[in-house]
């Protein structure tokens, strides 16, 4: 019944068939440089709708700014993206954010913190509407029991989930998620992945999820987008072909797992490269912004049992 | 929770010192030091007698006006500065120096030289001596504001003035609060002083026909109004103002 009219309320078209129309989300050639400092150094990949896509790299290899140029709060050195055809300055109602902390009002509740997004937005909203809809989303983050809590009397997890229903009661059709669970502890962030899938299943948006741990995005992606150490590039764009829910433990995750461990530890490697990123200078020095296990199984966690 | 110890030390000091003045008020001359009874009843009429309470109202007034005027100029100078990179220099090291540096008494005299004896001049007094306190705590507020909070509601408007009203100056508003508190008691503190020189009317005009007429009795009960303001002003406006501010953090 809630997932009910939280899908009719973001839109007839939010499952398009995959590889249907053209790209929503088109990044090219797109570079940064700041205090002489070039941090990307020419970015390109694209997006589908309805498309779950992980940003996976390095500490400090600039994915924040990455998703600070797509979200058009900052601009470009060079190049350029495209949201649905258009610069993002204009298309800004076209995505909604959910960062590394959750970054809510202490002064609000948690159903106040989600009416946010939505009166900053547009105020046109009238404050029924504004607290029928936090109230909904807060129920699709099965958070209705803490719609009168004021954030600092939230778990990490229950704080993480109110930014996240604070960023789908927009209904932006773009999700851009920045290392959101990577503060949490293990189960609370194996917990709220699942919790975003089903979220993503029902809603049909569109996100672009950063992190720098290779097992959150086997567990989550259709696509992978492996970033480079600075100046930063896109080394290589692997699609994930495994059913979900994913257990990170799935022999079939294990090529793509050895394939990318090997570009983020920046082993030279030969086989398999299909961008020829490995041969470049700068993107073979071992060690900085390592994933965290040397196993590469991040957490060390099994997500496969529901 | 205070505990009863330290209830009975409180209030046995203020006890003591009551009788400590009783005591003592017998043995001088009244004009030295009148008999605490005496003031009380000259206070009480200070706020009563419709005579004597247009003093009491005008002073108080003023004191409302000038903390309201140093607010707003404050407030506006603040933003300036905090919207325009430009004028932070100005405004923190040029204005707010000069204002905390220039003397209380240097204010009084150029106001009756520029104002005359008028309520304008006394506000004015009040409210440049008000004015660096409020630009001092409001840019602590400014720089202590959580630029991850102001990039949050940037991501979702790019109205700059929605994300002033619903995200900035909510964490402005504990500090803008410490600024009009800590300015009630200093307003009221040089109110007088400003009177004495600027005007006919209020309790800063009274004490100096009491000091005149050496009448001791009135000028300790304009103190004790002036005591009794601040102190229940604080206790029983302010304060349960800022606690239900700030419910949210003990919640
Ligand atoms: N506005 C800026 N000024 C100076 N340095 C910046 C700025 N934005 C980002 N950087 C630098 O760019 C690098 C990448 O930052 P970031 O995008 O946060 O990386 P990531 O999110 O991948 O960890 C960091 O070293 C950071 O210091
Ligand atoms: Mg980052």
């Amino acid at each position: 019944m809630p997932s009910g009219s939280v899908q009719a309320a973001a839109g007839p078209d939010r499952r398009p068939s995959p590889g249907g129309d053209r790209p929503l989300l088109v990044v090219s050639g797109l570079g940064f440089t700041v205090g002489g400092e070039t941090i990307l150094a020419g970015i390109d990949f694209s997006v589908d709708a309805g498309e779950f896509v992980c940003v996976l790299g390095p500490s400090g290899c600039g994915k924040t700014t990455l998703l600070r140029l797509i979200g058009g709060l900052l601009r470009p050195s060079r190049g350029e993206v495209r949201i649905a055809g258009a610069d993002p300055a204009r298309q800004w109602r076209q995505v909604a954010y959910v960062f590394q902390s959750a970054r809510l009002c202490g002064w609000r509740t948690a159903a106040q913190n989600v009416a946010l997004g939505l009166e900053l937005r547009d105020p046109s909203v009238p404050r029924a509407e504004r607290l029928r809809r936090a109230e909904e989303y807060l129920r699709l983050v099965q958070l209705e029991d803490r719609r009168d809590r004021y954030p600092a009397t939230l778990s990490g997890g229950e704080a993480q989930r109110v930014a996240l229903a604070r960023a789908l009661a927009v209904e932006s059709p773009i999700l851009l998620m920045d290392e959101p669970f990577a503060n949490l502890d293990v189960r609370t962030r194996r917990h709220l992945r699942r919790a975003l899938l089903d979220v993503w299943k029902i809603t049909g948006r569109t996100i672009l999820f950063v992190t720098h741990d290779l097992d959150e995005a086997l567990i989550l992606a259709d696509r992978i987008i492996v970033l480079s150490d600075r100046p930063t590039r896109v080394r290589r764009v692997v699609t994930v072909d495994v059913p979900r829910p994913r257990d990170p433990a799935d022999p079939a995750l294990e090529p793509i797992r050895s394939l990318l461990l090997a570009d983020l530890t920046g082993g030279r490697r030969a086989a398999g490269d299909e961008d020829g990123a490995a041969g470049e200078p700068g993107l073979t020095g071992a060690a900085p912004g390592l994933p965290a296990a040397p196993a590469g199984r991040g957490d060390g966690e099994r997500d496969g049992q529901p | 929770m205070r505990s009863l110890k330290q209830r009975l030390i409180t209030e046995s000091a203020l006890i003591a010192g009551l009788a400590a003045w009783f005591l003592m008020s017998g043995r001088v001359p009244a004009y030295v030091l009148p008999d605490p009874l005496a003031v009380a009843g000259a206070a009480w009429d200070l706020l009563t007698d419709p005579a004597l309470a247009v003093h009491t109202l005008a002073s108080a007034l003023r004191v409302v006006t000038a903390l309201a005027a140093a607010m707003a100029a404050g407030t506006v100078l603040v933003l300036a500065a905090y919207y325009v990179p430009a004028l932070r220099g100005l405004v923190n090291e040029r204005l707010t120096p000069f204002f905390n540096a220039f003397p209380t008494l240097g204010w009084a005299i150029l106001a009756v030289l520029w104002f005359g004896i008028t309520d304008t001049g006394v506000i004015f007094v009040q409210a440049a001596i008000l004015l660096p306190f409020v630009l001092i705590t409001l840019w602590e507020g400014v720089s202590n504001l959580d630029a991850e909070m102001v990039e949050m509601a940037r991501s979702f408007t790019r109205s700059e003035v929605r994300v002033l009203g619903k995200v900035i100056a909510p964490m402005l508003l504990p500090y803008a609060f410490a600024a009009v508190r800590m300015s009630y008691g200093v307003s009221w503190k040089i109110a007088l002083i400003a009177e004495i020189f600027g005007t006919n009317r209020g309790l800063g005009y009274l004490m100096t026909l009491a000091r005149s007429n050496f009448d001791s009795r009135m000028l300790f009960a304009a103190v004790l109004v002036v005591i009794v303001l601040v102190f229940a002003g604080d206790r029983f406006v302010f304060a349960p103002i800022q606690r239900r501010l700030t419910a949210w953090r003990a919640a």
